[in-house]
Order: structure tokens, then sequence, then C-alpha cells
């Protein structure tokens, strides 16, 4: 869905709109929320923090702020509620030094160009091989290690056993070395 | 790169990467809830005008629901289950637009006991007088209402306390427990850190295996939202935990199952929940089901939860077929 469809149903029908647009992008929002919240928050957090972006952009929508580009309008707010909900929380917690470091390490400063470039080579080259893994494998490596489901949740999202999910990851990750290996990186 | 190596390495990804992650991102019914939870904040910011923009800035008040936030990571009973909400907040599944014509019981509905005793007797007599004569009159409608009204404030009343003693229960308040032999589980974090979490094994009489604390949510919920409570709950087999170095409140092996030491210790025992009205005031719905809402006190404080429930009857076969469908909370703080 462009900007100008989004639009367009806005004024025929604001809930299909609101529907219609949280379908489309909710995976990603999600993606991008995780992204930044999820080594520190809750799943309650994340999934409340995501829904605070989709209000905002249902609310506060303007065609002249998206500049056209939905997908980036939505990737950022997402991005800067993701931000704030972290500070929200570090405010209250008594998350370790170690914690908080971690997560702010993994945010870029900008300020070190190489070392920003070599990471996101290396974040492209995993999540490559870890596609050549075929489905259901690499949603599986994704949904463990990635957003941290246990096996019993992954296996109810792919209709299988645990025991089955549980197997298949410690064979995709096998297979998951050998690629990285092979690709340069150390497996 | 080991298992921790694939979530550090991606963790702070720019858009491209974050873009192909979204596949299977969430279940249905996550995709649901969240989506349930975005309406009901639209609404609150269409009706009080709100600009999107001062939400965005500054540290965000803490709206989580409270079993939520309390609980932790198992939010066993937040999940709204099965209430599907459209174009506004607090809608009944399958309802849409606030159509639904609703027939209000008030105070005038008289206590439980008292009704059992006047009514029953009417009904028999009606009863009686249409068996001898076939000219007779059947029993009025007014009485049949009446004791439907009996029965629905008795069932209303009965799964609203069974909810709130189980919740409390299953976190610990009141839960029997043996502290001579604590376990204790190591679990090691994406940084590498170990964390040591100590469990009691529940010895209490009521849930003496994980099957009793099912076979109990059954009784009070439709199964299906059982199960989605139950499973949210994350009751790990032991040998689990090591495969999926991830544990929860609690986890079962062949001698029962076990809960979390500070639930036990520290975050329950003062608490003696309890709904704050006396009685329970129900409307019935068009579909023949029940609603009621009820609150209580949050731990330790003047802030409250309110209950949305919706009780009907489920086909299971059984004579006691009154299940709550669904249940939705809502945090209400304090007045200063």
């Amino acid at each position: 869905m462009d900007i100008n469809e989004y639009a367009a149903l806005r004024t025929e029908s604001p809930d299909k709109a609101c529907r219609a647009l949280f379908d489309e992008y909710c995976g990603y929002v999600y993606a991008v929320v995780y992204n930044k919240l999820g080594a520190c928050a809750s799943s309650e957090d994340i999934e409340e923090c995501v829904s605070d972006v989709f209000a905002e952009i249902w609310f506060g929508f303007d065609e002249k702020l998206a500049g056209g580009d939905i997908k980036g309008y939505i990737g950022t707010v997402a991005k800067r509620r993701a931000i704030n909900r972290y500070h929200a929380l570090h405010a209250r917690s008594a998350a370790s030094a170690a914690t908080t470091d971690d997560v702010l390490g993994t945010f870029s400063d900008g300020t070190d160009i190489e070392a920003d470039a070599d990471r996101a080579e290396q974040q492209r080259i995993l999540l490559s091989c870890i596609e050549e893994l075929g489905e259901p494998d690499s949603t599986m490596i994704i949904q463990r290690f990635y957003y941290s489901r246990t096996s019993k949740q992954i296996a109810k999202m792919l209709s299988m056993k645990p025991s089955a999910v549980r197997m298949r990851i410690k064979r995709a990750l096998v297979r998951l070395g050998e690629l990285l290996r092979k690709s340069g990186m150390n497996g | 790169m080991n298992e921790k190596d694939i979530r550090k390495t991606l963790c702070g990804a720019d858009d491209e990467i974050v873009g192909r992650l979204t596949g299977g991102a969430l279940t249905d019914q996550e995709k649901e809830r969240i989506y349930t939870m975005s309406r009901r904040k639209l609404n609150k910011m269409n009706s009080s005008f709100v600009n999107a923009g001062d939400q965005v800035s500054g540290v965000e008040r803490d709206t989580r629901p409270a079993w939520r936030r309390y609980a932790g990571l198992a939010a066993a009973l937040v999940i709204a289950g099965g209430a599907v909400v459209g174009g506004g907040a607090f809608m009944l599944k399958g309802l849409s637009g606030g159509s639904a014509q609703f027939a209000e019981i008030t105070e005038s509905a008289p206590a439980e006991e008292t009704e059992a005793e006047t009514v029953a007797p009417e009904t028999e007599e009606a009863a009686a007088a249409e068996i001898i004569n076939e000219d007779a009159e059947p029993a009025s409608d007014e009485v049949t209402e009446t004791a439907d009204l009996v029965d629905y404030q008795f069932q209303v009343n009965r799964l609203t306390n069974m909810y709130i003693d189980y919740a409390a229960t299953i976190y610990g308040r009141g839960l029997e427990v043996d502290k001579s032999a604590p376990v204790e589980k190591t679990v090691t974090d994406i940084n590498g850190n170990e964390t040591t979490i100590t469990f009691y094994h529940v010895t209490d009489e009521r849930y003496r295996t994980w099957d009793d604390v099912i076979t109990r949510g059954r009784a009070i919920f439709a199964d299906d939202l059982a199960d989605d409570i139950i499973d949210s709950w994350n009751c790990l087999e032991e040998r689990e935990i090591d495969e999926d170095n991830n544990v929860d409140f609690f986890f079962r092996n062949s001698d029962g199952w076990y809960i979390q030491a500070f639930l036990i210790d520290e975050k329950l025992p003062n608490w003696d929940p309890k709904w704050l009205e006396e009685e329970p005031v129900l409307t019935v719905n068009e579909d023949g089901t029940l609603s009621t809402t009820l609150s209580h006190y949050l731990l330790d404080s003047d802030d409250k939860i309110s209950t949305d429930f919706v009780i009907g009857q489920v086909d299971n076969g059984m004579s006691d077929n009154w299940r709550i469908l669904s249940f939705e909370e809502t945090y209400i703080e304090a007045e200063e």
C-alpha cells in the first residue's frame, strides 16, 4: 500500500484504512521496535510500543510529513517510539551497566564509519545465510535466536511438535555454521 | 559465531535488514492483541483530542494492565481472549458499532438466596397446575424470567469468584509449597551472564500437578481461552529449561510443578484480592451471554483493575456448561 492508496482508503473508510495499514506493516513495525528493545524490554513492553506506533500513525497521519514514503515514515515513527520507550524503561529499572552498555553499543553513533560498514556487512551475510537454509528452518532460527521465542511457541506457530522444532533447530545451526564459514564469517 | 552471536549481530540492524526479519514475527493472536490495543489508544486520543506529538517525547506512562505488569513476562490473565475489537473499545465478539440491545438488570434483581426461596414454589405450582389442567395457562413469562435471572446471577457470581481466586492462587497467594528444599535453575542471558532462579515445589492439595491447574482453568474459562492463558504461562518440562535456556515462573516434572520463590516470598503474601463490588451487576446480551464489570485493588495500592467479563454457555456436553468466554482488564490510577 502506498501513501496515495492509504489516503484514499482513509477517506472512504477510516476503519478499513487502519486495518489495512496494520495488516501490511505490523510485522515491520514489530521488527523495528524489537530491534531496539528486544534486549532490554519484556514482550509486553514491545507490544505496547508497537500499539503506540500505530495509534500515533493513525491519529497524526499527514501526507506531507510522510513525504511520499509511507514505509519510511512508519519506520521513523517506530524507531522514535522505541527509543523513547527504551529511555522510559531505563529510567525506572535497575538495569545492569553491562546490559545498558550492550544495548547502547548496538546503536551506531555514526562516528566510526568503518566499524558500522563492517557490522552492516556481517548482518547482511548472516541474514543471507539464514535465508539460504530455507523454510521452515530460517523462520525457526530467527524466531528462536532473534525473537527469543521458546520451542513451544515456535511449534504452535508452525503447527509442529516442540521436539521436532528443537531437532530441526539443532540441525539448522550446524548447516548455518557451514554456510557462514563458506562465506568467510567465523561460523 | 554461536547462538548468542546471532542475536547480537542482528541487533541494531539497518532498515534493509530489519525489513527481512518481519516474516512470521507475530502470531495471529498477537497481531489481534496489538491491533486491539492500538485501536483503544486511538479512541482515547480521539476522545481527548491529544496531539500525537505530545506523546512522543518524555517518559511514557505505564498503561499496562496490572497482571501483565506485576506478573512480568508470563502475561497470564490479561489476554482479552476471544474478544475481537472492531471500530471501538470494549466491544463483544461478533458485534460491531455497539448495536447490541442490552437488557440491563439493575438492583431490582433480588439477592440470590432470597430469590431462590421465592421463585421455586411459584415455578413448581405453575408446573403442577399445567399438568393437572391441560387448559391451564403456562407459567408466566415473569416467573420464567426471574428464574433465569437467578441462575444468571449465580453463574456470574460463581465464575467471577473462581476467576479471582484462581488468578491469585496460581501466582502464589495461599499456595502451599515446600520451602525446605528449594530448587535452583540457572539460565544464561544473551550477554553470557548466568542467572540463578529459585523455585519451590508446589504441594497444594488443590493443584498437585500442572494437569490440576489446567483442569481448574477449563472449569472457569471456555476451553480455547483456558488453553491460551495456560499456554502463556509457559510451564516448561524441566528438561526443556536446559534445551531452551529459558524459564518463566513455573516448570514441571514427574514430581509435580514448581513456582518461582520470589512470588511466594515477596510479591503476594500480603494481598487479599477480592472484588470491590458486593454483587456483580449483570447485563443479558442479545446472544444470551452475560456481561459484567468488576474491579479490585492492585497490590498494596489504591490503583484498581477493572475487568469486563463476558460469560456464556459452551457446548461441552455437560450440565455445568457456563464459562467465562472473554475478559478484558483496564488499569485505573487512583485519584490524587
